[in-house]
């Protein structure tokens, strides 16, 4: 036998923004097959396909692009379709020239982002997920070409760590910023479709997670033991952007991506590990005029 | 876009620090509703001048969000109408 496909990961598309800095790609395609016996039988006589669910995601560094166009609400794959790419190799070269390559194509359903990460020297990174759906129920929501060209990936974006301050108080030592952006995107459907054919969100119920090594945090004047409570005014998280060719970006120069938050913060673990590692978590919440997070991928540090 | 300036290692130049701008109609669809940058400019796009107008001078409420959700759902009606209008408009 000879193998002639290897297929590797590529930029991914969400309409005309090519997202490059691709660490994981994904697809799930969440199929149920029933194959029960009965009758006190020890085999199944009887199977069927009953369900399927395609959860295409991916994982980026290019964490500005993508909180750009799919923030906290996610993103109609209707109005901005998700299109992943198998990027071919060539036998005896490198990636495979030409409209060779495989790509899969999510127009109906929603896509939102699931966590981000950053730790200390690291650079950030955001996972997504798509829920697609049918257009009625038996039509599959995945266009398969075995003929795509490669998306054109620009040079992307890197950030990691900047300053964190919650309730006015400032955080250093900071070692992980971790959010969870706890969007329940579920679909829906009907009939004994296979497919379903309603996407939404139902519930957002974003957390922060921070883990440093001052052991102060947990203090009367920074996180009290009853916690501390953070607006929007007074509670921001930067992702400072790395210069190509240098350190950072400038403080001052807009390309810094900053997170506001409301919530009530609290010292979940004070004492854990060697250094000594204190965590904190902040589940946020709705103060009436915020989303609970909101997102500035174009912002100075103050 | 602000002016790039030379950064020390720690990312931080000395300098003044900026007079905050006014909120653009983008700007508050993207802190009121969590979207991203391009995707509140693209919807803030779509919204005519009374509407974004309307979102900048409610943006100074102390709390906002139905009033911009109220702003949506009326240039969502608005859009629709529209569509109808020509979906329905008789062939010439």
């Amino acid at each position: 036998m000879t193998v002639t496909n290897r297929h590797t990961i590529c930029g991914v598309a969400i309409d005309s923004t090519v997202l490059g800095g691709i660490t994981e790609q994904t697809l799930v395609t969440g199929t149920e097959v029933r194959s029960e016996a009965r009758s006190g039988e020890i085999y199944a006589r009887h199977q069927s396909l009953i369900k399927q669910g395609y959860v295409p995601g991916f994982t980026t560094e290019d964490v500005a692009a993508a909180l750009g166009v799919c923030g906290l609400s996610g993103v109609s794959l209707a109005t901005k379709n998700l299109v992943l790419v198998a990027q071919k190799y060539a036998d005896g070269g490198s990636i495979a020239a030409g409209s060779v390559h495989r790509s899969y194509t999510f127009a109906k359903g929603i896509l939102v982002p699931r966590s981000l990460s950053c730790d200390h020297q690291g650079d950030a990174s955001i996972k997504y997920e798509a829920v697609t759906v049918s257009a009625d129920g038996s039509a599959s929501p995945m266009t398969i070409s075995e003929t795509a060209a490669l998306p054109s990936i620009a040079a992307h974006s890197v950030h990691t760590l900047g300053g964190v301050t919650i309730g006015a108080k400032s955080l250093d030592h900071v070692k992980r910023l971790q959010i969870d952006f706890g969007i329940e995107a579920v679909s829906e459907g009907a009939d004994s479709d296979i497919l379903d054919t309603l996407a939404s969100i139902r519930l957002v119920a974003t957390e922060l997670t921070l883990s440093g090594i001052n052991v102060a945090w947990l203090k009367s004047d920074a996180i009290p033991e009853t916690g501390l409570s953070g607006t929007h005014a007074n509670t921001t998280i930067y992702l400072r952007k790395r210069a190509a060719g240098g350190t950072f970006v400038a403080d001052e120069t807009e390309e810094h991506i900053k997170f506001t938050a409301a919530g009530l913060a609290y010292v979940e673990q004070a004492l854990g590990g060697d250094p000594q590692e204190v965590n904190v978590k902040m589940p946020l919440k709705y103060d009436g005029s915020n989303a609970p997070l909101t997102i500035d991928t174009a912002s100075a540090i103050a | 876009m602000a002016k790039t300036i030379e950064p020390g290692r720690n990312g931080k130049p000395a300098g003044k620090a900026k007079e905050p701008k006014p909120e653009t109609a983008a700007d508050v669809l993207r802190r009121c509703l969590g979207l991203g940058n391009q995707q509140a400019a693209e919807l803030a796009e779509t919204l005519n001048d009374e509407e974004r107008a309307e979102l900048v001078r409610l943006a100074k409420d102390p709390e906002h969000g139905q009033g911009v959700r109220r702003v949506l759902d009326r240039a969502a009606d608005r859009k629709r109408a529209a569509e109808a209008a020509t979906r329905d408009k008789p062939k010439a």
